[in-house]
């Protein structure tokens, strides 16, 4: 096991340095660079935009801003923005939390409410459940988050007044007002993850309480409630955890709709902020979370399966 | 009806009116307290008055710095931290400043702060500005509340230039101490001091207990929430997380006109449409070519369809209610024969191939569409371009690759910082370079004269030139359109179409 994750840890460098050098050289196609944007529709001679350039370090190639960067991050220095001069871990550290709670939160309501519905679906196939079910899976994949959100503010926000149509409440402010404001945000994001989960689970589902030694402890006389939740959910859980793992994954780098929409400052964003202003550094920040949060879930799924079936081996 | 029931039937209505139009009833003072949300589109580029860059910094700018001068609704100059000014010469302007005024850090305001803000904002290197202060040679200082201009030229755009970017005051001691980060904690001699600033999120900024103004701000602190997407806006305000929110989208503002607890502002502003050409590009050097474009296009119907009618059809660089407004220059009309016409006199009877810059976004998309619609009337063929301003403000302005590019001019509080932009033929945006020498003329003894009267008729003329070359084709002003809580008292919209929010109070709910 300790083996199995120094290995995975020492493959986040690589991807790191691959994931934030394809930024960089992405940001050197874009036409336009940071200095120009930083001037925006200003009357600015090109004295002062070689001036800003110099100051910045953008006069040097772009192999040794690279190189410069990554140095500075070996160190714990992400820099700072080229438009405000906020440092960059000041950013990621008021943005990321918004972003990351919601995709586990998403992917949370999604194991909580799709796992129940799957099992209640799959024991009764055909039956009301699961056609209510399936109807509803198809409703969370196919409906648009940004239609979804639309409809959640229109209807609770604003109609009924159940909820805030916007805003961010830290949780460590009050817990109760955070949930109150990130509940529809949850929602928005949650019913894919709802609708997947729930697929996912009564298919693998359907097919373990085929399976002979089901037949054997359903024979044996056990409670069919016994045979699902003991003998059958565990091993069905697996895809689970896959789906799980790449929900929080896509969720992370989707966010940026449901955040325009609830007007939340997380870190989709921040990433297109920092596209439109060719704020590198903090592009480059962001693009860094996103990445480690994306390989710290998968590498944590992996750790679920041994969890969940022993006869996954680390090997 | 009795005599009486008609005088409360009167009263009644008279209430019933101001409420509608949001002035306090009479006897109605202004209360102190409170936090007012402001939500806007777009975050400030910097807190330093001096180095941003976008025409939307100031609604963030005007409540932390304080201006050597204001400007009253038709834009006329007034009196600010400069409490009165007088040309004894044509080269010399001084400036009275206020007395007892201090910067939040407690440095005082004198004339030695003017002097270090006026050289900061000269700045070649560093500032946004400098290009409107070249005509300022020395600053001296004639005593402690008085500094003395000593100008290479006459000057008459400085006295409004002191009442935009340029006029804002930072304290020169936080501003030798924090270098560059000034523009994250910015001091100023405004009615409120910068908290906290979370860029991209929020701003708080709370009242300065040592304002000169006794009583003033009325206000305790305004949060400023940036809130990019405009339905988003519109929600926050409905559902009141925010009080007051800018930039509301056309297609939503009837329905908020009607709303019971809402309140909503739509005025002219200074800021126009317009379709920014490079004549330096065959065929647009052709003046023909140029009126062609003009008489194709119908203002009204693109007014009726992108915002809804909100709006003032744009003749010439300024709206009629502005001061140097021309009323003798009429709107292009539209006339597509007469287009075609133009087209054929200029040789090119099957028209043309024009690439144009927009914006990605929805309404920049529908009106470049109708510009593309229009224009294909006549035979005039539109390569629509969207990009991120960034991207287009290069590929236009800088490396001048474009034709055209259908942007907003954001309006200045001078007449001449608007046409020596655009018109003149150093303008950053005339990309192109044309000189039209009588516009020229005009601008330079526009600005040599210090009679608003003698500049009104300078202007006017300018705009009489402007349309007669054919070097604008402006569409419509769009009125600026903001929504507030019906709590939210005192706000006075101006023609920048940024708003200042000095005198405005809460009431409670």
């Amino acid at each position: 096991m300790a083996r199995f994750l120094r290995r995975r840890l020492l493959a986040v460098v690589p991807l790191v340095i691959l994931a934030t050098s394809m930024v960089f050289s992405l940001i050197l196609l874009l036409p336009g660079d940071p200095a120009v944007a930083l001037v925006g529709m200003e009357d600015a001679s090109e004295e002062k935009l070689a001036a800003i350039r110099k100051r910045l370090g953008l006069d040097r190639p772009l192999v040794v801003q690279y190189g410069i960067w990554l140095s500075r991050v070996a160190r714990g220095d992400f820099g700072d923005s080229l438009r405000t001069g906020q440092p960059v871990v000041e950013a990621l550290r008021d943005r990321a939390p918004i972003t990351l709670g919601l995709a586990v939160a998403g992917t949370a309501l999604g194991l909580v409410v799709g796992i129940p519905l799957a099992v209640a679906a799959a024991d009764r196939r055909g039956g009301v459940v699961d056609t209510l079910a399936s109807g509803l899976g198809a409703f969370g994949v196919a409906v648009p988050n940004f239609l979804l959100g639309s409809m959640l503010v229109l209807i609770l926000a604003l109609h009924l007044r159940w909820f805030p149509a916007t805003g961010y409440v830290s949780p460590f402010e009050s817990p109760a007002d955070a949930f109150r404001h990130l509940l529809l945000p949850t929602l928005t994001l949650g019913a894919s993850a709802v609708a997947e989960v729930m697929r996912q689970l009564r298919s693998s589902l359907g097919e373990v309480l085929r399976a002979d030694y089901v037949k054997t402890a359903r024979a044996k006389g056990l409670a069919e409630a016994r045979v699902v939740a003991k003998h059958a959910l565990r091993p069905a859980l697996i895809p689970v955890v896959t789906v799980a793992g790449l929900t929080i994954s896509r969720l992370v780098s989707n966010t940026v709709v449901v955040e325009s929409i609830f007007a939340l400052p997380g870190l989709g964003r921040l990433n297109l902020e920092s596209v439109l202003n060719r704020d590198f550094p903090m592009l480059q920040g962001a693009v860094l979370v996103t990445v480690l949060s994306v390989i710290l879930v998968n590498v944590l799924s992996d750790i679920l399966y041994g969890l969940i079936d022993p006869r996954i081996r680390y090997s | 009806m009795s005599q009486r029931f008609r005088t409360a039937l009167g009263a009644l209505l008279a209430a019933a009116v101001l409420a509608g139009t949001g002035l306090p009833a009479a006897g109605q003072a202004p209360k102190s307290g409170g936090t007012l949300r402001a939500a806007m589109r777009a975050e400030v580029s910097t807190y330093d008055p001096h180095k941003g860059a976008s025409g939307t910094d100031h609604m963030y700018l005007y409540p932390v710095f304080d201006t050597l001068v204001r400007f009253d609704d038709k834009m006329n100059a007034r009196p600010g931290l400069a409490e009165s000014w007088e040309t004894p010469d044509p080269k010399t302007l001084v400036l009275k400043l206020r007395k007892g005024v201090k910067f939040h850090d407690g440095t005082p305001f004198n004339a030695e702060a003017v002097r270090f803000n006026i050289a900061r904002a000269q700045d070649k290197a560093t500032s946004s500005m400098s290009s409107e202060l070249t005509s300022i040679d020395k600053v001296e200082i004639a005593d402690e509340h008085t500094v003395r201009l000593r100008l290479k030229a006459p000057d008459a755009s400085l006295v409004l230039a002191f009442a935009d970017r340029a006029g804002m005051m930072v304290s020169p001691t936080a501003a030798q101490k924090l270098g560059d980060q000034f523009g994250r904690t910015p001091v100023g001699a405004g009615e409120f001091r910068m908290v906290r600033w979370q860029p991209g999120s929020e701003a708080r900024l709370e009242r300065f207990a040592d304002y000169y103004e006794p009583g003033r701000p009325y206000l305790d602190a305004i949060v400023f929430k940036i809130i990019p997407d405009a339905d988003t806006r519109v929600s926050a305000l409905r559902s009141g997380q925010v009080d007051f929110i800018m930039e509301v989208p056309a297609q939503d503002f009837a329905g908020l006109k009607g709303e019971r607890n809402l309140r909503v502002n739509e005025g002219p502003t200074l800021a126009y449409w317009r379709i920014f050409m490079n004549f330096a590009k065959p065929p647009l050097e052709k003046k023909a070519v140029r009126e062609a474009i003009n008489l194709a296009l119908d203002r009204p119907a693109l007014l009726k369809a992108v915002i809804f009618g909100l709006g003032e059809i744009a003749s010439q660089p300024f709206p009629a209610s502005y001061w140097a407004f021309n009323p003798g220059v009429k709107p292009w009309p539209h006339d597509p024969a007469r287009a075609k016409a133009k087209l054929a006199e200029a040789g090119l009877p099957n028209g043309f191939t024009m690439d144009m810059v927009l914006e990605p976004t929805p309404e920049h998309v529908r009106r470049a569409e109708m510009i593309q619609a229009q224009l294909g009337g006549v035979g005039i063929k539109v390569d629509l371009k969207p990009m991120d301003l960034t991207k287009g403000v290069q590929a236009f302005f800088r490396s001048k690759e474009m034709m055209a590019a259908n942007y907003r001019w954001t309006g200045r509080p001078d007449p001449d910082q608007s046409v020596r932009g655009m018109f003149h033929s150093t303008g950053f945006y005339n990309p192109g370079g044309l000189k039209v020498p009588r516009v020229e003329e005009l601008m330079d003894q526009a600005r040599a004269t210090y009679k608003v009267e003698e500049r009104r008729r300078l202007y006017q003329q300018i705009s009489e030139v402007v349309q007669q070359e054919a070097i604008d084709t402006p569409l419509y002003f769009a009125y600026s359109l903001e929504a507030m809580s019906t709590s939210v008292q005192g706000y006075q919209p101006n023609l920048l179409g940024k708003p200042v929010f000095r005198g405005v109070w809460l009431q409670a709910k």
